[in-house]
């Protein structure tokens, strides 16, 4: 008896343990990757900032893909990376990938359908209102000032710039948001444009400045920074951006 | 037989008898209300009623949503460190101000409907008088809808779900922006006279819905709308649907505007209400009582009121109270106005409210002999809605310093303590003079508690003996509408309409009750801006800023999220005591440096698809009419 008991509490104690894996579903295992394009270039954007309050998505460039054949809808947004690219990890199904509004380009709803077997990688094509080109940046010794010159391009007739920026950033991740000091400039869509913007802390004297003194001082000792050119359409909240360019200042 | 059992059997049939009640088997049930029972007594629809007016949202407030309040640029948070995600809101979420409370619009329909079906032995007037205030209460929950959401599914009567299978007769879609507003005024307009609540002196409740808060609701909301159908339509790409379930036509414009300005009037030509000026010797005084004061206050036309001694109260004033007068031993000095916001209030003579630290040429500091000399001649309004350096607050003065400046011969040493109300003096600075180094209400730039902007708030806490405390609490009223925001509602509306004289003499008389000349403000040098700024300063933390901001279209430009603009960072003011010996015009007296809060992080960032917010999926999902929000 005291035998048979012992055996009993054993055995249940071996099949509860057998039960016990981690997880009841595995977790995703294709990776979707792409990049959004125009005639095959990839288009520079903002860096995604996800905001961690709450679960809606917080802006940056993003699309957005669906599934049919469930019951209820929810949207697993794919943000894009400031280098045009971006990367999804998901079940394989069939989904509608859809370009989200707000975004630098064409206002484009038709979705495209995707078939995930396995990972696989796609180009998104959009038509930007606007491409900026040939990015070039100088660091000018003397006065300490950094000039970028680019040639922005009209993609999408009967759109205007409202204006042009470059931004200076300490990392890799340089936009207009995540950024040292950028400054504002105008540009004529086909025609060479420049903008200049110091990068001496004694240049932002007022009392609001005081961080940007700061972060440029070490921006001037690390002796190099990251910039791009941004090219905000009127109306349109985000910018179309070139890529990151590495420029030294050394003096 | 033993007595004892005699005894017991004569007692148990004395029992028996004394049990025998008629319907013994019939009785009514203690834990159940009938329909009839509720909506035939009017103390139990005024329980219901209580219950309804506690629900109405809002984005601020004493309770609930309070911390909302350091979000902005009018404020940052310097409370708990478990909260600074407050002060690095590095976007706003496109959820943030979402709200769709039809659980509340159901009741209340259901609510109106039940009145009309059970109500037998209530008055006509009675009657008409609830059926009014729920309306009124409706329409102010439509007014917040539409004001985050856009259009929405109006729906005014049950909706109920036959079983069948099929749900679609429920799905209500949602109906265009202005027909929402186009509701609200409608229904202000139709239940303004059964409204009632004003006594037998004339007075109007303030805490119940009458004739006056009615047409408070409608000159906001009518005000919104013309705002939106304006502003909305001046931007380079309009926001807007299809459907019309966001964006206003241009050319209603000037019908919301006169709505609003009519009904604002109505109100202030009315005698019910009249700028608070019970403290006329000290102004700054005047104007946080107009605000907080209970008794003898003729400006507030609707409030959510709370009452210690029923306890309803809350912790603001434990929570915001500054750090060295707080009566308890934890929290304090939670939202902490920004260097901002005190710069918006301007100086007597009119001129801009820039503090002035340095000398024009940038050379040196300005001197000054008490830390409140900076803050002389401003706006009495600065005063009543934040404690500033050198004043006091439920009589205890507020020590603010931030540390000591020494001069070491031919520059200024920075020297900052660790320690709240140290001298400077041995052990930690052994050569130091022994009096004040850090103030015991700081600033400090990482403690937690205590502000780390310079500056403590005043308005809505609580100036009452011990109502810093957990154990007593609050009981400071939230203010939904006071006569000043319907002077600053017809200042605007007249403004649009071309009637610059008129909203200059309204603007003058907030000023004026501030401690500007009469007339400050003519038709002459009336401005836009100016009109917006005063809103900003008089109605600060009184969930104003955020939708004033929105419906002006002008969110996403002055919080854009970059580092270079003074607008999206919050700014902070720091006093310094001179140590220069030798040098009888500067040792001793203070100066002030500005920087920006050491412990905000992220500018403040609006985008476009945050001007409506985003409809939940769940929400979508049920009712798959429901179109989305621009943007998401």
């Amino acid at each position: 008896m005291k035998l048979n008991i012992h055996l009993s509490i054993s055995l249940a104690a071996l099949l509860m343990l057998a039960a016990c894996t981690k997880d009841n579903y595995d977790p995703p295992g294709s990776t979707l990757t792409g990049r959004v394009v125009y005639q095959g270039q990839p288009i520079g954007v903002r860096t995604p900032a996800v905001n961690n309050t709450g679960t809606s998505t917080t802006g940056g460039v993003q699309l957005e893909l669906w599934q049919r054949g469930y019951q209820l809808f929810t949207k697993i947004p794919v943000y894009i990376n400031q280098d045009g690219s971006f990367s999804a990890s998901l079940f394989d199904g069939d989904y509608k990938l859809v370009r989200l509004g707000g975004a630098p380009w064409q206002n484009n709803t038709d979705s495209i359908d995707i078939q995930v077997r396995g990972s696989m990688s796609i180009d998104v094509p959009v038509i930007p209102y606007f491409t900026v080109n040939t990015p070039a940046f100088t660091f000018n010794k003397s006065d300490t000032t950094i000039t970028g010159t680019f040639t922005a391009t009209q993609v999408v007739a009967g759109r205007t710039v409202e204006s042009a920026s470059i931004s200076v950033g300490s990392t890799q991740f340089v936009d207009i948001i995540n950024c040292v000091v950028s400054r504002n400039g105008s540009a004529t869509p086909g025609a060479p444009a420049s903008i200049t913007i110091s990068v001496n802390p004694a240049r932002y004297p007022a009392a609001s400045q005081d961080l940007i003194r700061k972060k440029l001082a070490e921006l001037l000792q690390k002796q190099y920074s990251y910039l791009r050119i941004g090219v905000k359409t009127n109306g349109v909240g985000e910018s179309v951006y070139t890529s990151v360019q590495k420029l030294d200042l050394k003096f | 037989m033993k007595t004892i059992y005699k005894l017991l059997i004569a007692g148990c049939l004395l029992i028996t008898v004394a049990g025998c009640k008629k319907d013994w088997l019939e009785r009514k049930p203690q834990t159940i209300i009938l329909e009839d029972q509720v909506w035939n007594d009017p103390k139990q629809i005024l329980g219901l009623l209580a219950n309804y007016y506690d629900r109405l949202p809002t984005d601020l407030g004493v309770d609930g949503n309070w911390r909302n309040m350091a979000d902005y640029d009018d404020a940052m948070w310097s409370g708990y460190t478990g909260e600074d995600g407050r002060n690095n809101i590095i976007s706003y979420a496109y959820s943030r101000w979402a709200y769709w409370d039809y659980t509340l619009i159901r009741d209340i329909n259901l609510a109106l409907e039940s009145i009309e079906k059970y109500s037998v032995k209530l008055t006509d007037v009675q009657k008409k008088q609830f059926s009014g205030e729920l309306r009124f209460i409706r329409a102010y929950v439509y007014f917040e809808l539409v004001k985050r959401m856009g259009g929405v599914p109006l729906v005014t009567k049950q909706l109920i779900y036959d079983f069948s299978g099929d749900p679609s007769s429920l799905q209500q879609p949602r109906v265009k922006e202005s027909d929402i507003y186009d509701f609200v005024g409608s229904e202000m307009d139709a239940i303004r006279e059964d409204l009632k609540n004003v006594d037998d002196k004339g007075t109007p409740s303030n805490s119940r819905a009458n004739k006056f808060t009615a047409l408070a609701l409608k000159s906001r909301a009518m005000l919104y709308a013309a705002s939106i159908a304006k502003y909305n339509n001046l931007m380079a790409a309009p926001i807007t649907l299809p459907g019309g379930e966001v964006g206003i036509p241009a050319s209603k414009a000037t019908e919301y505007y006169t709505k609003a300005l009519e009904a604002a009037k109505e109100i202030i030509t009315s005698g019910a209400f009249a700028l608070y000026k019970g403290n006329p010797a000290n102004l700054g005084e005047n104007f946080y009582e107009a605000v907080v004061k209970k008794s003898n206050n003729k400006e507030a036309i609707f409030v959510r009121d709370f009452l210690s001694a029923k306890n309803k109260r809350h912790a603001f004033s434990y929570d915001n109270i500054p750090l060295g007068i707080r009566e308890d031993n934890l929290s304090s000095s939670c939202v902490t106005p920004s260097l901002n916001l005190v710069e918006a209030y301007e100086y007597l003579d009119g001129s801009n409210g820039a503090l002035k630290t340095n000398l024009p040429d940038n050379s040196d500091y300005i001197y000054y002999n008490n830390p409140e000399d900076i803050f002389a001649n401003k706006d009495a309004r600065l005063y009543g809605t934040v404690i500033y350096p050198g004043t006091s607050f439920k009589g205890r003065s507020v020590q603010m310093q931030a540390g000591v400046m020494k001069w070491n011969g031919s520059a200024y040493q920075t020297i900052e303590g660790s320690q709240l109300g140290a001298a400077y003096g041995p052990p930690a600075f052994p050569d130091g003079d022994g009096k004040l180094l850090t103030g015991s209400s700081g600033p400090h730039r990482s403690i937690q508690e205590v502000t780390n902007s310079g500056f403590y708030l005043r308005k809505f806490v609580d100036a009452g003996a011990g109502t810093s405390t957990r154990g007593i609490l609050s009981d400071t009223w939230w203010v939904w509408f006071r006569l000043g925001e319907i002077y600053l509602n017809a200042a605007e509306a007249a403004f649009e309409l071309g009637q610059t004289a008129d909203a200059a003499t309204w603007i003058s008389a907030l000023r004026e009750r501030a401690g500007f000349a009469p007339n400050s403000v003519t038709s002459a040098t009336i401005t836009m801006d100016r009109i917006r700024n005063e809103r900003r300063i008089e109605l600060a933390f009184e969930d104003h800023r955020v939708w004033d901001l929105k419906r002006w279209r002008i969110a996403d430009q002055v919080w854009n999220g970059q580092p270079n603009n003074p607008n999206a960072t919050v700014y902070a003011l720091y006093c310094y005591r001179i140590i220069r010996p030798g040098d009888a015009a500067r040792d001793g007296k203070y100066v002030f440096v500005k920087l920006t809060a050491p412990r905000f992080r992220a500018p403040r960032f609006f985008q476009l698809g945050n001007y409506y917010s985003a409809i939940d999926q769940g929400i979508i999902n049920n009712n798959p009419k429901i179109v989305r929000n621009p943007f998401h």
